[in-house]
């Protein structure tokens, strides 16, 4: 077994030990909870990858999917080595995101983990604060590894004061 | 699914309870520490003095944390529904070197920023010249509408304290009573000393 490996199960096994013998009953709860949520993201994940890997795809078009798998993609996320950078998965969730609510929306820029998009809805048709929400969240499953999407809107002309 | 949930995992993990950083150099921190601004990404970063000395005249602007609460600000209705901003609390700024106002307002989904028309901006400042006292992107106009109106001059942080409680806290389709109330000690911490407040955590 590798040193990393055995000094990662030894921590893991060090750290339940203390939490078995901890009378903080809620902080038990918690960390246990936790750390089922998080050993079903990757079983889910692992599942996924042994089905799309026993599907015969090879080199490219493997990793293409397990991109394109939810599963297999939040846990690439998770650690930071997902095949597409977050700028290519906006790009490709604005692309529909035109389509689908016929906004103008472009992305200005992706730095240091925040990505600033402008936003033109259309003046009529859907609610606009319904819209405004679906393109939020769909930006947000697209990268949930940025810190902050800044949604600037560019809202139509305001009318005159003069009046 | 709330904005970045990979970013708030790696977060909660790296956080190990130690006291902060200077997010520009790695000094050690004090609990009570000041805090500059990209203004590109609008990131807010904990600075160390050493830090904020250096960084003068820079592309960092220095987060002087204040409020000022502005008894005789006037936006009349039409001007108001003109800004089109869909909530009764906002904050309004100008931003860069351009100076391009921006009116940034609180949502379940974090700060959402909108764009202000050149003309709007002009006619509200005429009528409210401390409004040209304002320093871009670190200071802002907080606009509160949901009873008669009160307005104050604060500091950009207070609108990310803002912004960032409300995201928190928000439930159900309107906030709920809990998130109003927290709102309502929001508003009673800025009339506080503001050498108390440099809270921009959380």
């Amino acid at each position: 077994m590798s040193d990393a490996l055995a000094e990662c199960l030894s921590r893991m096994e060090r750290l339940i030990e203390a939490l078995e013998e901890t009378r903080d009953t809620p902080a038990r709860t918690l960390a246990r909870t936790l750390l089922d949520s998080c050993l079903d993201l990757h079983g889910l994940a692992l599942a996924r990858v042994l089905t799309i890997a026993s599907s015969g795809a090879e080199g490219g078009r493997l990793l293409a999917a397990f991109a394109a798998d939810d599963y297999v993609s939040a846990a690439l996320l998770l650690h930071g080595l997902h095949p597409e950078e977050p700028e290519a998965r906006l790009r490709r969730a604005i692309a529909g995101l035109r389509e689908t609510w016929g906004a103008s929306i472009d992305l200005l820029d992706v730095s240091h983990a925040v990505a600033r998009v402008s936003l033109r809805l259309p003046d009529e048709g859907a609610d606009r604060a319904t819209a405004r929400r679906e393109i939020e969240r769909t930006l947000t499953e697209a990268a949930p590894d940025l810190d902050s999407i800044i949604i600037e809107d560019r809202a139509p002309a305001a009318p005159s004061l003069a009046e | 699914m709330t904005i970045g949930w990979v970013s708030r995992i790696r977060r909660f993990v790296a956080d190990d309870g130690r006291a902060e950083r200077c997010e520009l150099c790695g000094a050690a921190l004090d609990a009570a520490h000041r805090h500059v601004m990209e203004p590109h990404s609008r990131r807010i970063l904990c600075a160390c003095e050493a830090c904020i000395r250096a960084s003068a005249g820079g592309p960092l602007r220095v987060i002087v944390p204040a409020t000022l609460a502005l008894a005789d600000f006037t936006l009349p209705d039409d001007l108001w529904d003109s800004l089109q901003i869909p909530i009764d609390l906002a904050f309004l700024l100008e931003s860069g070197e351009e100076r391009r106002p921006l009116a940034i307002y609180p949502s379940p989904a974090g700060g959402i920023e909108s764009v202000l028309s050149e003309d709007a901006w002009s006619a509200l400042a005429a009528a409210n010249p401390i409004l040209f006292d304002m320093t871009p992107d670190v200071e802002a106009l907080l606009v509160d509408r949901r009873g008669a109106g009160r307005y104050f001059r604060v500091s950009i942080d207070r609108c990310y304290a803002l912004i960032g409680l409300v995201r928190a806290r928000w439930e159900g389709l309107s906030g709920g009573a809990r998130l109003w109330d927290e709102v309502e000690r929001f508003f009673a911490s800025l009339s506080e000393a503001p050498e108390q407040g440099l809270f921009v955590h959380g």
